[in-house]
């Protein structure tokens, strides 16, 4: 009598089957949300990246980072985000739609460029394979997965097919199911990717040609062109769709804006400190927070005398940006700067980028702020403009902190108290799950890049 | 004509009580008084039988004699205990080739613990309890032999009256233990308890009884004479067992400032939950509760310690449990019916637990072949509220005075009043408005019918169910004062758990006698079905104040649910054969196929086999020293299924991005081939009783390894999964256990009796699968919700790790230097070592109990004192404490700062050169660093105890006194639990504490409420 066994373990509480469409949303919300907030983005993005500081528990500010930081990075872009993309992209090959196996490819390209720009090394070519039965997966060098994920942007983007209607995608929350912007970002995207390479004399492909392959065609090659094309994720005032930040302010008032950029935007009389910072509730001026202070120094600053994040970053609605048309162009004047023609003219880009920064916070440029930051000639301009891309990332920290460790621009100083030996972190460490589950591949992948699971080890972008 | 005839009874031993003198042929008798005298009208040339169990029956004529002096004979062979054994056969405990233990209900009830389970505590060699907190009706853990599973239950088995019972706990994940069912019988009820504690005593349970089986008889009517009612009455009272020392000396604040502006910051140190600030010197300084002047500005009030703020917090809890039964019998038919009433109140104000139990026993003799019997309980229980809350005043400014917080609420405002507006809720507001109640509604029983077909054979044909409806409602109130935007509304939700196991059983039952041998053979079959649905539905954000209802959500409403099913079915047969009544052979059998299982391995066989070899009857031993000896040996193999719906892999809904639906892959890998669990087991044991049975000595020596352990492994990440569902490890257990009773003396009016016990279980984990050596316990999956969830405590894993016992601390610690040194960095900090290690495990190197009780007249004094040696506790309160200077010990180098014990590496990290560290940093900083957080090492503790469980004195007043008045047998009992802690190496908490309740992931201490220390009275009578 057990021939009703099967039906009697018949999960019938979940779905069994999915279609691609049901998978964007949690793919791409989990993904943003690492991206902007949670540990990652907020302490170790923002506040690396000294756009932000901590007022209370400053331990992470002075770099001692707990493990649940680092495991929740590298667990929810793999387990939560990449899983989801993989799933979406083996929905698209069996159903032979192109369009969400490119839309898959991209998502898959963003993320694991984010693990590699934080780790290091990581599993990328046999990464995902679990249902395979890879339970064991090998590390791929940087410059390799940076390669591989520019070839895969690039095949994603030029299958993308916006004209066949029984290819539309659905349930995209991030571009409304227009297809269009799906190659905007793909591109965009791989110019990211590529100023990685830009300086790398052992880069595995040829940087400025892959440069200039997407510059020069944009019919074929089209990229953000404007601030409406922003790549960011609207979120929503209803519960479990907010933006994190959000989130964390409901329970958590451990952010300040950082002393290191107030100084900057009061040095530059800059229009957007008021949109990045609030004023003090207790003082009429924007004071922001020195990184790394003991937990007395921080209490004597006090909660109310100290500037928190503008209410433009941590309101419900509060967009959670990938990428901006002002990176866009700060990434163009660097192309420029550097000799690639397509980029055309690295000062127009550069005050075009500074331009668009502003008009993103719907702030008018004034012409002196254009004169005074004028772009200088030489390398005092390419500080000028890492510098004022810093500034434009802020809220995209991690972000902002790879762009200081691959540049060194601006000139960050480590807090005087801090636990990395001076050292402003160059990548967090590895997960323990990885050293117990996985160790072979994860000390191989140390070995190669010659250094400890440590935040002291230069990555190969840096280098 | 009748004589008058009076006399004595009494053994090598003493005298005897209660022995039967029966007039031979007639029904005429009497028995012996306390003092083992006797009356009796006797005609002349009469035979009196007098016979006492446990001695040689004598015959004596009575001839013309009219006084006796009668002594008794010891009879080594007349060790016919009865016990109950799997599925609810009695049998006769000498033929027994496994351990099996008894606790009857006199001690339960009289030792009042409102938790079954905890007043087995101390009392059975190889059990270990774990009582996880002080909240009203919370659950607690049971081991016995240790854990022999990896990722799967460990508990045992219960079984009520022959039918299993339900033992889940779905707690919310919330951190509120709603208390696992088998905390919701009724010690009233219950005769007595055995405990199988092996595989081999459990073989023929199947799956369920590999971790042993806890069978609850409950009580009946059988025996009694006409009707009888019986009352008891109990009232005990409750307070902290262990609260932490703490200091006294300087109040909340950073940097020895603090100044009260609006305790989030706008003063000095106000927004800090930690006691840095200035000393307690009754300077002026502007505090919460300072008063406010015209202008809105506070007047400094002095800055003094409160010393017994967090004491005085916690109040007098109280029990009262009132029941009365009615009893009835004669030779056709038997009753019980018996009601109780429990109510508690908690050691937390506001909270509370109530259990009100109606259950029925009754049985007919139909004919003289066909017997029934049905027992029923029907138990409501549940809590208004039942709220988590302790790790409070961890972070704590020390001069709070808790007086100014009970007015919770802000003058003219819903919202709280409280010393710090930046983390915390006032306690007496979190306690009185955001409440988490439930009720529950059980319902379990059973039916039974015998049938004999003649002396020899019977059948018996059972069916039961068990099943509760757990109404939970959780309130969250807006605390609106709190930073920024938070908690600005009102939070509800519900959630509904339904639970039902349904068993039906046959037993057939044969015996048959031909010469030297005996034999009894049964076979038998059961029909399990388990069934268990969950409904949720929340509201993130409430309209109205207050008003918790659906409707009134300005949000949409969150709803879950699901649906279990399991079946599983069994087949079975036991022959116990017998040779001259002292040399035992049982073997048992049983097949089980269960729907959880892929049909190609959904039934699996597993077999048993004992003997047990009476060694003073088969040589005819007959010594004054040794009465009684008995070896046994056993060796058995349980196969054990898994949770439902394994096998095939479904999809994760997520929330919905507006009206967007959502889904997401599953975290975890199933497994489509799963094969069974295997545990297989031996053990050898002796019973040996001496002199006169005043000394009885129980020795077992186990052995189980349980392979094929279906693991929820964790994997790599990069695989794009947490975990594969595998038949993969292997783990060991082996140990030894004993049990001495003596009694030193027993005089006339006087007795003292012993009983000891001591388990030593080694666990270790043998093997995991190809190329894995950790398993991680803070992975733990819930069958209802069917989520995989993952727990850390700042970075620890708790873990199976090959070659280390069950529940390692694997985590971060000092860098120490060659010598054991802790290694600071420039600045004076302690530095931690970036390679993980093995801090500790959870699992203690044995377990303990003695009991002592003193007799006198009718006084009875008894006392039961429990050991653990050894297991680690993770304690985040100890550390925190520190971290904050809450504690006690926190008060060093406040003035004049601290440098730390260690050396400095001077020299590079491949060349090291080390000193002494001499940089001097505040208290603060040094506790900050020392004591971070994130550093595991110093929050694990020895947890090893000794404590004095259980003092009882009791007084029974014998019937004569209340000659003209209807009550018989009146029993008063005072009664005190967790009285001390005789022995710990663990400041500030109870080493006996459990976050997780009752789950595989213990030694986690995480600021639950405190554990209770117990005083209370009983009376008990009889009408």
């Amino acid at each position: 009598c057990t021939s009703d066994f099967d039906t009697i373990n018949t999960n019938n509480n979940s779905a069994a089957t999915g279609t691609a469409d049901l998978f964007l949303p949690h793919g791409i919300q989990s993904a943003v949300d690492i991206y902007w907030g949670g540990s990652l983005g907020m302490d170790i993005g923002d506040g690396y990246s000294q756009h932000w500081a901590r007022i209370q528990y400053t331990d992470i500010d002075q770099y001692t980072v707990s493990s649940d930081v680092y495991t929740a990075a590298w667990q929810g872009l793999y387990v939560e985000s990449l899983a989801d993309y993989q799933r979406i992209y083996k929905i698209g090959k069996e159903s032979g739609n192109v369009n969400y196996q490119a839309v898959a490819v991209i998502l898959r390209s963003w993320a694991f460029m984010l693990l590699s720009d934080v780790y290091g090394d990581i599993p990328y070519t046999d990464a995902l394979q679990g249902l395979e039965g890879n339970l064991l997966p090998k590390y791929d060098k940087q410059k390799d997965v940076y390669a591989g994920i520019v070839a895969e942007l690039k095949s994603a983007g030029e299958t993308i097919n916006t004209s066949d209607k029984s290819m539309a995608i659905a349930g995209d929350i991030l571009f409304n199911n227009d297809l269009s912007k799906w190659k905007k970002f793909a591109n965009s995207l791989s110019l990211r990717v590529l100023s990685r390479m830009i300086d790398k004399a052992d880069a595995p492909i040829d940087v400025k040609a892959e440069i200039t392959r997407i510059l020069s065609d944009p019919v074929k090659y089209p990229v953000i062109a404007s601030v409406a094309d922003n790549i960011q994720l609207n979120y929503l005032d209803a519960t479990n769709n907010q933006n994190p930040v959000n989130v964390n302010r409901k329970t958590r008032d451990d952010h300040r804006v950082s002393a290191t950029l107030v100084n900057k935007l009061k040095d530059l009389k800059d229009a957007r400190l008021p949109i990045y910072a609030n004023k003090p509730v207790l003082r009429d001026e924007y004071t922001g927070v020195p990184n790394g202070l003991s937990s007395s120094q921080a209490g004597k600053l006090g909660l109310d005398s100290t500037s928190r994040v503008g209410s433009y970053f941590t309101g419900p609605t509060a967009p959670g940006v990938v990428m901006s048309y002002a990176e866009l162009l700060f990434l163009k004047s660097e192309f420029a700067y550097k000799g690639i023609a397509a980029a055309g003219d690295a000062a127009k880009n550069y005050s075009d980028a500074i331009t668009a920064s502003f008009a993103q916070y719907k702030l008018a440029i004034t012409p002196e702020y254009l004169s005074a930051n004028a772009l200088k000639p030489g390398a005092a301009g390419f500080t000028q403009i890492m510098e004022q891309k810093w500034i434009a990332l802020y809220g995209q920290g991690l972000e902002a902190w790879t762009e200081f460790r691959r540049t060194g621009i601006p000139d960050l100083k480590p807090p005087v108290l801090n636990t990395n030996q001076n050292v402003i972190p160059t990548r967090l460490p590895y997960p323990n799950s990885e050293e117990s589950l996985n160790y072979q591949n994860f000390s191989a992948a140390l070995t190669a890049q010659g250094g400890k699971n440590d935040m002291k080890m230069k990555l190969w972008f840096a280098k | 004509q009748d004589l008058a005839i009076k006399g004595k009874v009494q053994s090598a031993d003493g005298y005897l009580p209660g022995a039967s003198i029966l007039i031979k042929g007639t029904s005429r008798g009497s028995t012996t008084d306390a003092n083992g005298d006797f009356t009796l009208t006797s005609p002349a040339n009469a035979t009196l039988v007098v016979s006492f169990i446990g001695y040689k029956t004598l015959e004596i004529p009575v001839g013309s004699k009219t006084v006796f002096d009668i002594m008794l004979e010891n009879d080594a062979t007349q060790f016919n205990e009865i016990v109950v054994t799997a599925l609810g056969i009695a049998r006769e405990k000498k033929a027994l080739g496994y351990a099996v233990q008894e606790v009857s209900g006199k001690t339960l009830t009289q030792a009042r613990e409102t938790n079954l389970v905890n007043s087995l505590s101390g009392r059975l060699a190889g059990v270990q309890i774990t009582n996880s907190n002080g909240a009203p009706g919370s659950s607690s853990r049971m081991i016995i032999r240790g854990a022999s599973s990896i990722g799967s239950n460990n508990q045992p088995l219960f079984v009520v009256d022959g039918v299993p019972v339900d033992n889940s706990n779905f707690g919310s994940g919330t951190g509120i233990d709603y208390g696992n069912a088998a905390a919701s019988i009724n010690p009233d009820d219950v005769e007595s308890i055995n405990v199988l504690k092996g595989p081999s005593a459990a073989a023929l349970y199947g799956s369920r009884g590999a971790n042993g089986v806890v069978l609850v008889t409950t009580k009946s009517g059988k025996g009694t004479k006409g009707i009888g009612v019986s009352v008891n009455s109990n009232t005990a009272f409750e307070s902290p067992f262990r609260l932490p020392e703490w200091q006294n000396e300087y109040g909340q604040g950073a940097a020895g400032q603090f100044t009260y502006v609006d305790g989030k910051g706008g003063g000095k140190g106000d927004g800090v939950d930690e006691s840095w600030g200035p000393r307690l010197d009754g300077r002026l300084i502007a505090q919460f509760d300072s008063p406010i002047a015209a202008d809105g500005t506070r007047t400094p009030t002095p800055w003094i310690a409160h010393p017994d703020n967090v004491d005085k917090f916690f109040e007098t809890g109280r029990t009262l449990t009132n029941s009365v039964a009615v009893t009835g019998s004669n030779d056709k038919a038997d009753f019980r019916l018996a009601f109780t009433n429990l109510d508690q109140t908690g050691i937390l104000p506001n909270t509370n637990y109530k259990r009100r139990t109606v259950s029925l026993n009754a049985g007919w003799n139909l004919t003289s072949k066909l017997s029934i019997r049905a027992t029923g309980n029907y138990i409501k229980d549940g809590s208004d509220n039942r709220n988590n809350f302790g790790l409070y005043f961890i972070w704590f400014g020390r001069q709070v005075d808790m007086d100014k917080l009970k007015a919770y609420k802000k003058p003219g405002s819903i919202y709280q009043y409280n010393w710090n507006d930046n983390y915390w809720t006032n306690p007496y507001y979190l306690l009185n408005e955001s409440t988490r109640a439930n009720e529950k509604d059980r319902l379990y029983g059973n039916f039974s019918a015998t049938y004999k077909f003649a002396d020899w054979l019977s059948l018996t044909a059972r069916t039961g169910t068990d099943f509760y409806e757990d109404r939970r409602k959780t309130k969250s109130a807006a605390r609106q004062a709190i930073i920024g935007t938070s908690a600005l509304y009102d939070a509800y939700n519900e959630e509904q758990i339904f639970v039902r196991e349904s068993n039906s059983d046959f037993l057939l039952n044969a015996t048959h006698k031909f010469g030297d041998f005996d034999i009894t053979a049964n076979i038998g079959g059961n029909h399990r079905t388990n069934y268990a649905q969950r409904n949720y539905m929340g509201a993130t954000e409430l309209a109205i104040p207050r008003v918790y209802n659906f409707g009134n959500s300005r949000q949409k409403l969150v709803g879950e649910n699901s649906y279990i099913k399991k079946t599983v079915n069994s087949l079975y047969a036991a022959a116990n054969l017998g040779f001259r009544n002292y040399l035992f052979l049982d073997l048992t059998a049983r097949n089980d196929w269960s729907s959880t299982l892929p049909s190609n391995n959904r039934s699996y066989f597993y077999p048993s086999a004992a003997v047990s070899a009476i060694v003073t009857d088969i040589f005819d031993i007959k010594s004054s020293v040794l009465s009684f000896a008995k070896i046994r040996a056993g060796v058995a193999q349980v196969g054990n299924d898994t949770d439902p719906y394994r096998l095939v892999s479904t999809y994760k809904y997520e929330n919905a991005w507006g009206s967007t639906p959502s889904l997401s892959e599953n975290n975890a890998m199933l497994n489509a081939n799963l094969k069974p669990e295997i545990t297989s087991s031996y053990e050898i044991g002796a019973d040996i009783r001496l002199w006169h049975n005043r000394v009885g000595l129980d020795v077992t020596y186990y052995n189980k390894v349980s392979k094929n352990q279906i693991l929820d492994v964790n994997i790599s990440n990069a695989t794009g999964f947490l975990s594969k569902l595998l038949n993969a490890g292997k783990i060991k257990n082996s140990g030894i256990e004993i049990q001495l009773t003596a009694t030193p003396v027993k005089l006339d009016k006087f007795s003292w009796d012993i009983g000891l016990n001591w388990a030593k279980n080694n666990n270790k984990v043998v093997a995991l699968d190809g190329g894995l050596t950790t398993y991680q316990l803070n992975t733990s999956y819930n069958s209802l919700t069917q989520a995989t969830s993952s727990n850390s405590f700042r970075g620890l894993s708790v873990e199976a790790r090959v070659g280390q016992p069950y529940g390692t601390f694997f985590g971060k610690g000092f860098l120490r230097a060659p010598d054991g040194q802790i290694v600071y960095d420039s600045q004076g900090y302690p530095m931690i070592d970036p390679v993980s290690r093995v801090l500790g495990s959870f699992t203690p190197n044995w377990i303990g109990g003695i009991s002592n009780t003193f007799t006198y007249k009718g006084f009875s004094l008894s006392t039961l004192i429990d050991m653990k040696q050894g297991g680690d506790i993770f304690s985040q309160s100890i550390n925190i404490g520190r971290y904050t200077g809450v504690l006690k010990e926190t008060t060093f180098g406040r003035e004049d700062g601290v440098v730390g014990q260690g050396v400095v590496n001077i020299g590079t990290s491949a060349a090291p050169e080390y000193v002494p560290n001499e940089k001097r940093i505040s208290s603060e900083e040094y506790h900050h660093k020392y004591y971070l957080l994130t550093n595991n090492e110093n929050t694990i503790f020895d947890a090893s105890y000794i404590k004095l469980r259980e003092v009882k004195l009791t007084y029974m007043i014998s019937g004569k006194v209340f000659n003209k008045l209807p009550f018989r047998d009146i029993a008063i009992s005072i009664v005190g639990r967790n009285l001390a802690l005789l022995k710990s190496n663990l400041p500030h908490i109870d080493p006996e504490t459990s976050y997780y309740n009752d789950g595989n992931l213990q030694g986690i201490e995480n600021g639950q409420i405190p554990t209770t220390k117990t005083m209370g009275f009983n009376i008990s009578f009889n009408l």
